[in-house]
C-alpha cells in the first residue's frame, strides 16, 4: 500500500523543525502573559485565560492559548518521534530526549484527565471519610440527615426555576462570592437567615478557594402555588433554611474516600526560641474497614494510600483546637515525570558526549 | 511615646567605665556562644550583624563591630551617644543618627508608622519602606541598649561623696530611684535578643535565656553571676576577671562551629575572591594585548593561577557556610548568588585549562567580579538564618535548586560566550563550543526544573501548577530549545543564532530575580524589592550592547 503523496507531505511538514520555530515563541509569550497577570489576576484566573485554555483572548482578539499549542507540539513531535527519526546511533541522545518530552507531556494529559483534588479539614481528635472540592459547590436538600437531592450550584445558578420534593424553587439571585448586608427591602416576604442579611456579589477572591457563594431564591408550594417565602442560602453557614422539615445546605462538593483519617495531633515545631516554623506535621490515624494503623504527614513527607495522597497543605485554630488542613490528591500520572526526567536526562547526556567524542574523531 | 525619652535618661544611672571599648581585649568574649535566629553562633557574628543591619559597615568610629556590641550593652549610657543608623529618610544626602536622634524620628512619625505595619511590604513606596525599617531598627537597638541593664553596675552615688548618697537617701528621692528602677524593668520585659546564658551545663540552644529572662525566672545560676561579673569587670576595665568569668561560660557549650565560625568571619572571603578576579582581568587583558608569545605566557600563566585561587577561595567560602548552617549551598537568593558565580568561574577556569586561551580567563573573571558585586545588593539580607519549614529538606535543596543554579551559571556563560564572539566577530570558529555549552545549560535547566516539578508533587501534590518561579525557569528552557531547533531548521543561521544566545543573559536575570518581583506563587519567600530598576537597567543596557554589537558584526562581516 502507497501513502497518498498530500499524507506524506503533510507528515513530513508536521515532523520538520520549522513548527517549533513558530510555535515556542507563541508559547513564551502565552507564559509570559500568564506569569505577568497572576499579580492582577491571581493564578488560577490567570492560568485558565492563557495558558489552561483553547483559545486565549488577548481583549477581543482569538489566539490559540496554551492547550492549543501544547497540542500542537505534542502531535507534531509524536509524528517525528515516530515516522522521521532516521534511527541512528549518532542520534540516539536526541531520540532518548525528545522521547522523554513525549513523556512528560503525556503524563501532563493523563494527569489533566485523571486527577482528583481537593483538601480535609480536620480538627485534632476528629475523623473524616470525605473530601471537599476547592471550587465546586453542590446544594443539597437534607431530610433527616439523609441527603435526598443534590444539584450542581452552577446548574442551579442557570436555572430560573425547578421543582422539588412538591416545592418551586425560583432563583431570584446568586453570586459566587457574596458579601452579606442589611436588606435593601426589594424583596417579600423574607424568610430566616434574608430577614436580617441580604447577599451582594463582590469580585473572586485572587485565591479562588476563598470565595463565598450564596443564593437567595422563592419558594412556593408545588400543588397550590401559595408563596412559602424568600430565603438565602451561604456557604458553611450553620443556620440553614427548613422547609417542610427539607434543610437546603450550600456547601463544596465533597468526593467520599474509601477510608477515614483521624487526626490525634498536629504540632508546629519551631526552630529553637523563635517563632518561625522548622516543620509543620500531623499525626494520624488510618482507618479502614477493621483495620487501623498510625500515620505522620509533615511538610515534604506526605502519606500515600490507594492512590489517593495527602499532604501538609495548612493549620488552624479554633478556639483552642488545633485543625489541619490535608491537600488530598489522586493523579494517575503522577509517575510519568519521573520517568521523563530520567529519559531526558539520559538523552541529553548521551548526546552530550556523543558531540565531543564526534569532534574528537 | 513619653517613656521612650525617660529610658534615655536611665541609661545614665549607670557607671561610667574606667576604661573604652577599644582597650579590652575581647577575643575571648567574642567567642562566647549564643542563640540567635533559631541558630547557636559566637557573639562576633552577632556583632557583625547587627552593626551591618544599622549602618551596613563592618567599622563604626575607630570601634569594629565586637568592640561597638561591647560598648552597645555594657555601657548603653555611652553608646546613645553613638551615630550608628545611617538613613536617607526625608533627608537625600543622608545623615547619621544616634540612638536619641532616631528614638526622636520615630517619635514624630509613630502615627505614620502605625498605619505603615498594617501595610503589606510590597505596597510601600520606598520612603515607607525605610521609616520601618527605621522603626524596626530602632527596636533592636534598644533591645540591645538594655540587654544587660539588669546586671551592670549601678552609679547611684553620683559623684561619691556621702552627701551625694544621703542625697539618693533622702525619703523623696527614694520614690524617684524606684520610678527610674521600674522604668528599667519595663524595658528589659521581652527583651529575648541576646540569649547568652545556658539553663544547665550542656542546655539544648532552646534552654538558652537572655539575662532579663534568666532574672524573670528567678534563676540566679552561677552563669547570671558569671555574666554579671563579666559587666562590672568591663566596666572597671579590669581585664583578668573579665576573661576568666568568660571561662567559666565557654564551658558550657562545645561545638567547634563557633570556632570555625569565627575564622570564617575573619577571612572574608568574598572580598579575597573579588581581589583575585580584578588582578585576573588585569592580567588577562594585559595578556591579551600583547603580541610577543614569551612576555604573553608569563601574563597568561599568572592570570590563570589568580582565576583559580579566586576559584578556590569562593569554593573555601561555600564549605564553610555549608558545614557552619548544616544545609546545601544555595537556600536564599544571595547564596544563589555566590554559588552560580562559582559555577561561572569554573566553568571558564576549566575551559582555559583545556584551550590555554586567555579569552575564557577574561570571561571568568568578569562574570565572577559582576555576580560577586551583584550579590552585595542582597548580601543584607544573609543573616545566615535558619529555612522556612517548606524549604528545609535536604534532599531537594541539594538536587533541584542545586542542578538549576548550574544551569543559570551555564547559560550565563553561553550568553558571556556568545558575546565575545560578536564583539571579535568570529562566530564561525566559535559556534560549537557556544551550542555545546548551549545543550550543557539545556541538560541542566530542564532536569532541574522537572526536579522542581517533583518536589512539587512531593510536598503539595501537584507536578505542575504554573507558579511564576516554575514559569521563568520553563522560559529559559523553551528559549534554548527554540534556539537549538531553529538553528536546525535554517530558520537561524549563524550569526543570529549566536545573537539569540546572547540574549540568554536577560532571560535568565529575568527567570531568576524578575518573577520575585511579582511577589505571587508559593516561591514568593525569595521576594525582594527595590530591585526592579536594577533589572530593568540591566536588560536595557544588555538590549543596547546586544544590537549594537550585532549592528557592527554585520556592517563589518566577519573577522
Amino acid at each position: 500500500m502507497k501513502l497518498p503523496v498530500q499524507l506524506k507531505r503533510l507528515g513530513q511538514w508536521l515532523a520538520s523543525a520549522h513548527i517549533v520555530f513558530w510555535t515556542m515563541p507563541w508559547l513564551m509569550i502565552l507564559i509570559v502573559l500568564g506569569t505577568v497577570s497572576q499579580k492582577e489576576l491571581g493564578l488560577y484566573v490567570a492560568v485558565e485565560k492563557y495558558l489552561n485554555s483553547v483559545i486565549a483572548w488577548l481583549g477581543p482578539i482569538p489566539t490559540p492559548g496554551g492547550i492549543t499549542v501544547i497540542a500542537v507540539i505534542f502531535v507534531t513531535l509524536s509524528v517525528k518521534f515516530i515516522f522521521y527519526s532516521g534511527w541512528s546511533w549518532k542520534k540516539s541522545g536526541i531520540h532518548l530526549s525528545h522521547l522523554g518530552v513525549l513523556l512528560l507531556l503525556l503524563g501532563g494529559l493523563v494527569t489533566s484527565f485523571t486527577t482528583k483534588e481537593g483538601f480535609m479539614i480536620i480538627p485534632e481528635g476528629q475523623r473524616l471519610n470525605n473530601f471537599a472540592d476547592y471550587q465546586k459547590r453542590v446544594v443539597n436538600f437534607v431530610e433527616d440527615d439523609k441527603i435526598i437531592k443534590q444539584i450542581d450550584f452552577e446548574e442551579i445558578a442557570r436555572q430560573q426555576e425547578f421543582q422539588t420534593e412538591g416545592l418551586t424553587i425560583k432563583i431570584i439571585d446568586f453570586c459566587y462570592n457574596c458579601e452579606a448586608q442589611a436588606p435593601s427591602g426589594k424583596y417579600e416576604d423574607l424568610q430566616g437567615l434574608a430577614a436580617n442579611m441580604e447577599l451582594f456579589s463582590v469580585p473572586n477572591e485572587k485565591n479562588i478557594e476563598a470565595n463565598f457563594s450564596g443564593l437567595i431564591f422563592e419558594v412556593t408550594d408545588a400543588s397550590s402555588t401559595e408563596l412559602l417565602g424568600t430565603y438565602i442560602v451561604m456557604e458553611d453557614i450553620p443556620k440553614n433554611p427548613i422547609i417542610d422539615d427539607v434543610e437546603i445546605i450550600l456547601t463544596r462538593a465533597k468526593t467520599p474516600l474509601p477510608f477515614s483519617i483521624q487526626l490525634n495531633d498536629f504540632e508546629k515545631i519551631n526552630y529553637p526560641r523563635t517563632q518561625k516554623a522548622k516543620e509543620f506535621q500531623s499525626s494520624l490515624t488510618v482507618l479502614d474497614g477493621n483495620l487501623s494503623w498510625p500515620a505522620l504527614i509533615s511538610m515534604n513527607k506526605p502519606l500515600r494510600y490507594k492512590g489517593y495522597t495527602f499532604y501538609q497543605s495548612s493549620f488552624d485554630e479554633i478556639n483552642g483546637r488545633e485543625i489541619t488542613v490535608l491537600n488530598v490528591v489522586k493523579n494517575q500520572g503522577r509517575y510519568f515525570p519521573y520517568i521523563s526526567t530520567f529519559v531526558i536526562f539520559l538523552g541529553l547526556a548521551l548526546h552530550l558526549v556523543m558531540r565531543t567524542r564526534g569532534r574528537k574523531s | 511615646m513619653n517613656k521612650i525619652f525617660l529610658l534615655f535618661l536611665c541609661f545614665f544611672l549607670y557607671a561610667t567605665p574606667a576604661k573604652s571599648a577599644k582597650t579590652m581585649d575581647l577575643s575571648a568574649w567574642n567567642s562566647l556562644p549564643v542563640l540567635h535566629e533559631g541558630r547557636m553562633k559566637p557573639l562576633d557574628s552577632f556583632a557583625r550583624l547587627y552593626l551591618k543591619t544599622f549602618l551596613d559597615k563592618n567599622k563604626i568610629d575607630n570601634l569594629n563591630a565586637q568592640e561597638w556590641l561591647a560598648e552597645t550593652i555594657f555601657t548603653p549610657d555611652i553608646a546613645v551617644n553613638r551615630a550608628v543608623h545611617f538613613s536617607r529618610y526625608k533627608n537625600l544626602k543622608g545623615a547619621y543618627y544616634n540612638y536619641q536622634e532616631l528614638g526622636g524620628i520615630i517619635f514624630e512619625e509613630q502615627e505614620a508608622i502605625k498605619k505603615l505595619i498594617k501595610i503589606p511590604i510590597n505596597q510601600q513606596t520606598a520612603e515607607q519602606q525605610e521609616l520601618v525599617r527605621l522603626h524596626e531598627n530602632f527596636i533592636l537597638h534598644s533591645q540591645l541598649l538594655r540587654s544587660m541593664t539588669a546586671l551592670l553596675p549601678l552609679d547611684l552615688k553620683g559623684d561619691g561623696t556621702i552627701k551625694n548618697y544621703l542625697y539618693y537617701l533622702a525619703k523623696d528621692n527614694i520614690d524617684a530611684i524606684q520610678e527610674k528602677l521600674s522604668i528599667i524593668e519595663k524595658g528589659g520585659a521581652n527583651n529575648v535578643l541576646l540569649r547568652i546564658i545556658p539553663t544547665a551545663e550542656g542546655a539544648p540552644p532552646e534552654n538558652w535565656r537572655s539575662p532579663w529572662e534568666a532574672i524573670t525566672d528567678q534563676a540566679n545560676t552561677p552563669y547570671v553571676q558569671a555574666l554579671e561579673q563579666i559587666a562590672t569587670a568591663y566596666v572597671a576595665g579590669n581585664q583578668e576577671i573579665f576573661n576568666q568569668k568568660i571561662a567559666v561560660l565557654q564551658t558550657l557549650y562545645h561545638n567547634p562551629k563557633l570556632k570555625v565560625e569565627i575564622i570564617y568571619n575573619k577571612l572574608s572571603l568574598i572580598f579575597v575572591s573579588s581581589v583575585f578576579f580584578i588582578l585576573t582581568l588585569c592580567f588577562a587583558s594585559f595578556s591579551n594585548f600583547l603580541k610577543n608569545k614569551n612576555k604573553k605566557e608569563i601574563w597568561y600563566k599568572l592570570s590563570f593561577i589568580f582565576l583559580g585561587a579566586g576559584l578556590i577561595s569562593l569554593t573555601l567560602y561555600i564549605c564553610f557556610r555549608v558545614y557552619l548552617l548544616d544545609r546545601p549551598p544555595v537556600g536564599t537568593l544571595y547564596e544563589s548568588i555566590i554559588f552560580v558565580a562559582l559555577v561561572c568561574v569554573a566553568g571558564f577556569w576549566f575551559m582555559a585549562l583545556r584551550q590555554k586561551e586567555d579569552t575564557s580567563l577574561l570571561l571568568g573573571g568578569i562574570s565572577g567580579l559582576l555576580l560577586l558585586v551583584t550579590a552585595q545588593a542582597f548580601v543584607g539580607a544573609d543573616t545566615m538564618s535558619t529555612l522556612v519549614a517548606v524549604l528545609n529538606t535536604n534532599f531537594w535543596l541539594t538536587t533541584h535548586v542545586l542542578c538549576i543554579s548550574i544551569g543559570y551559571g551555564l547559560c550565563l556563560i553561553t550568553s558571556l560566550m556568545a558575546h565575545y564572539a560578536l564583539i571579535v566577530r568570529k562566530t564561525y570558529d566559535m559556534i560549537r563550543p557556544i551550542k555545546t555549552m548551549a545543550i550543557l545549560s539545556l541538560l541542566f535547566t530542564t532536569i532541574g526544573t522537572i526536579l522542581g516539578g517533583l518536589w512539587a508533587d512531593q510536598s503539595w501534590g501537584r507536578f505542575w501548577g504554573w507558579d511564576p518561579k516554575e514559569n521563568g525557569a520553563l522560559l529559559i528552557v523553551l528559549w534554548l530549545i527554540w534556539l537549538l531547533h531553529s538553528h536546525i531548521s535554517k530558520h537561524l543561521d549563524r550569526t543570529t543564532f549566536v545573537i539569540g544566545a546572547a540574549f540568554l543573559s536577560i532571560i535568565v536575570i529575568l527567570a531568576w530575580f524578575g518573577v520575585n518581583l511579582l511577589n505571587v506563587g508559593l516561591h514568593s519567600y525569595g521576594f525582594i524589592s527595590g530591585v526592579a530598576w536594577g533589572i530593568a537597567i540591566f536588560c536595557i543596557a544588555e538590549t543596547i550592547l546586544i544590537a549594537l554589537l550585532s549592528w557592527r558584526y554585520y556592517r563589518k562581516g566577519a573577522a
